[in-house]
């Protein structure tokens, strides 16, 4: 099974997540949901043992291949964190970012072996990127219920409800987040000899996961809530900084991580 | 809450809390201007244990003492998040700032030590607080057989694991960079002054080899050597499975034959050689308006000269030089002790442990690449490590108890 075909495989795939994140909604066909989702990850799994007995080598190598992983755990990852937390949004969360990778392999495939440098082939390498991108969703979900939750605070209106649900978005994505550090911090160990050596992307990943920290040890205490929910606005800057910005800062010309 | 209490007036909350930390901080910035960066040999061993039992008979004391208010205080929800607070700072600076290993002009920020944060005299010493401050808090919990006491354990105890050993092993940790010719046995190494050092550890290299990436196809302007398009070059990814032709300006190219270890003959043709001097070699075949022609191209190394085509006056069709995939020894490891250790494929992400030691795949020489007569290691030695690992073990356990439970509020 080679990558033409890819879409007779990505196709279903998404037309049933994409079914099964609507019903998810209708009371009466939870059930139905949760079968139609699993039977499109089942549909791209397949895809993946046909086409890596196709190519007879595991299908780590090339920016395709990696996507491939990416839709897969994402969704997999994503289901599995819903039926635990129930978070109807998850599914069409997981649906709309596992779709977009696998729209732009079916766009774009890039699917001659790019050249991975002997560092980047780890087994860590799926794992860390993938653990980061789950903590980041949940943290963006959280974040943004933070800012309804100010809005409503502003009118004087309580939501005990949307606090439970910001401050388990946050434990979840805590964990996501230190499990990606520590699996990087494995990583780092077997390449360099080195489990952390404050490159600035590590520098701002720490200080990211402090602020998380903060967040979390005043929502224990109890202070007034406005102060924790700022707080969480502010360390989602920090990490988009971590994200996408340490590459433009003059600090990190000579980080690793700059890509 | 405590709004209506005076400063400094007892149970210490935020006020104090920060206050106490600011001034540590500055403090932490005095020392630093006057008597420079924090000496981390100070700790080397067996000071560092003694530090160590020390800040463990501290935890213990203030478990005993632990309703005396400076301890309700020192393991308060106020003083850790100002704690957390103040490393945030400090990595907010160091993340803006450029680290850099010597200090070659002098200005208010290295004054202060922004540009060497981790050596800096606030870092270390808000680090070492709140690895205090931690190990009491730890110590001052009553075990309880709950879900959130588990997940309270196995975080904290798992990050303290880290703190500490990271903290006070780091002046033990020491690098070597070893340089090894093939076939022979090496312990001199080259510590971080760049100093020759003798080991008690060798290491002897049997064969060194490299694997290369296939190679890809560019068209080249022969006047400035430049890959064309100039704003967008393309490459080609030679795949000998793939029909793909590569099109460019109206001339077709197709891929006829491609060896990975070729050596040129006297006909300008390439053979196969599986020699160390051999490299990647393509025939292909150029169409334009029923024009056929075909030619071997190579991008060459230190021993073989490039070949490149003509496509018309101003174009020509090369090879990209290879990169390598992968660098892999077949060493032998024999330590003073009698030890000796085997590793017939060490690279890049497979290091070799042999006793406290790590051996690391470091490099070669570039110039030659493929024919490199040496290989070259980094020995890291580390005797805190596995204690590391099992803080890192537990902090891994306990972020999936995170995921699996949530914030686990009561019904």
């Amino acid at each position: 099974m080679s990558w033409d075909s890819f879409i007779w495989f990505a196709l279903p795939s998404i037309l049933l997540w994409v079914i099964a994140s609507l019903l998810v909604y209708k009371t009466n066909y939870r059930l139905i949901s949760n079968i139609l989702f699993l039977m499109g990850i089942s549909t791209f799994l397949l895809f993946i043992i046909l086409f890596w007995n196709h190519i007879n080598r595991p299908p780590f190598r090339t920016m395709g291949e990696t996507r491939l992983w990416y839709s897969f755990f994402i969704t997999t990852i994503g289901f599995i964190t819903y039926r635990i937390w129930k978070y109807k949004w998850l599914l069409s969360y997981t649906t709309l970012v596992g779709s977009v990778f696998i729209i732009i392999n079916l766009l774009k495939p890039e699917i001659h072996s790019t050249n991975l440098m002997p560092a980047l082939q780890s087994s860590w390498f799926i794992p860390h990127v993938t653990s980061y991108i789950l903590s980041y969703s949940m943290f963006g979900a959280s974040t943004i219920a933070a800012i309804i939750l100010l809005f409503k605070l502003r009118k004087d209106k309580e939501d005990k409800e949307l606090e439970k649900l910001i401050d388990n978005l946050v434990y979840v994505g805590f964990g996501f987040l230190a499990l990606g550090m520590l699996m990087g911090c494995m990583w780092a160990k077997a390449a360099w000899g080195n489990y952390w050596s404050w490159d600035p992307k590590e520098t701002w990943a720490f200080l990211t996961i402090t602020t998380y920290l903060a967040y979390i040890h005043t929502r224990i205490q109890r202070i007034n809530i406005r102060t924790s929910l700022w707080i969480l606005i502010i360390a989602l800057i920090l990490l988009c900084i971590t994200w996408l910005g340490v590459s433009y800062l003059p600090s990190a010309q000579e980080s690793i991580h700059v890509y | 809450m405590h709004n209506k209490k005076r400063i400094w007036q007892i149970p210490w909350g935020y006020r104090e809390s920060i206050a106490i930390v600011l001034g540590i901080v500055l403090v932490g910035f005095m020392l630093q201007a006057t008597i420079g960066k924090f000496d981390f040999y100070l700790l080397s061993f067996p000071f560092n244990l003694y530090f160590g039992i020390l800040s463990l008979a501290f935890i213990v004391l203030s478990v005993f003492l632990k309703r005396k208010a400076f301890f309700i205080w020192f393991t308060s929800l106020s003083f850790s998040v100002s704690l957390i607070g103040a490393i945030t700072f400090l990595s907010i600076i160091m993340g803006l700032t450029k680290q850099v290993p010597i200090i070659d002009r002098a200005n208010i920020f290295t004054l202060l030590g922004f540009n060497q944060m981790t050596s800096s005299w606030a870092f270390v010493l808000i680090y070492f607080l709140l690895l205090l401050s931690l190990g009491s808090t730890i110590a001052k919990r009553k075990p309880r057989l709950t879900k959130q006491y588990l997940v309270f354990i196995l975080n904290h105890i798992g990050l303290w694991l880290i703190l500490f050993f990271a903290g006070l092993g780091y002046s033990d940790l020491n690098r070597y960079i070893m340089y090894v010719e093939i076939g022979e046995t090496q312990w001199r190494v080259y510590d971080k002054d760049s100093k020759v050092v003798e080991l008690p550890i060798a290491i002897q290299l049997n064969s060194f080899t490299i694997e290369q990436y296939i190679p890809k196809l560019a068209v080249i302007d022969k006047k400035t050597g430049e890959v064309l398009p100039k704003d967008k070059p393309i490459y080609f990814q030679i795949d000998t499975n793939s029909k793909e032709e590569f099109t460019f300006n109206g001339y077709k190219i197709r891929l006829k034959n491609y060896i990975h270890n070729a050596v040129r003959s006297s006909d300008s043709s390439y053979k196969e050689v599986p020699m160390k001097a051999s490299c990647p070699a393509a025939l292909v075949e150029i169409r334009n308006n029923n024009k056929v022609k075909s030619h071997w191209i190579s991008a060459g190394n230190k021993m073989q000269s490039p070949m490149f085509m003509d496509i018309d006056s101003n174009l020509a069709l090369v090879m990209t030089p290879s990169e390598p995939k992968s660098f892999i020894s077949n060493i032998e490891v024999y330590t003073q002790e009698g030890g000796y250790y085997k590793e017939e494929n060490l690279r890049v992400n497979h290091p070799l442990k042999a006793g406290s030691w790590r051996i690391y795949q470091y490099g070669y020489d570039n110039n030659m690449g493929k024919m490199s007569s040496y290989s070259s290691f980094e020995l890291v030695y580390d005797p805190w490590l596995n204690m590391v690992y099992v803080g890192i073990g537990l902090l891994a356990l306990g972020s999936l108890l995170l995921i699996i439970f949530g914030k686990n509020y009561k019904k």
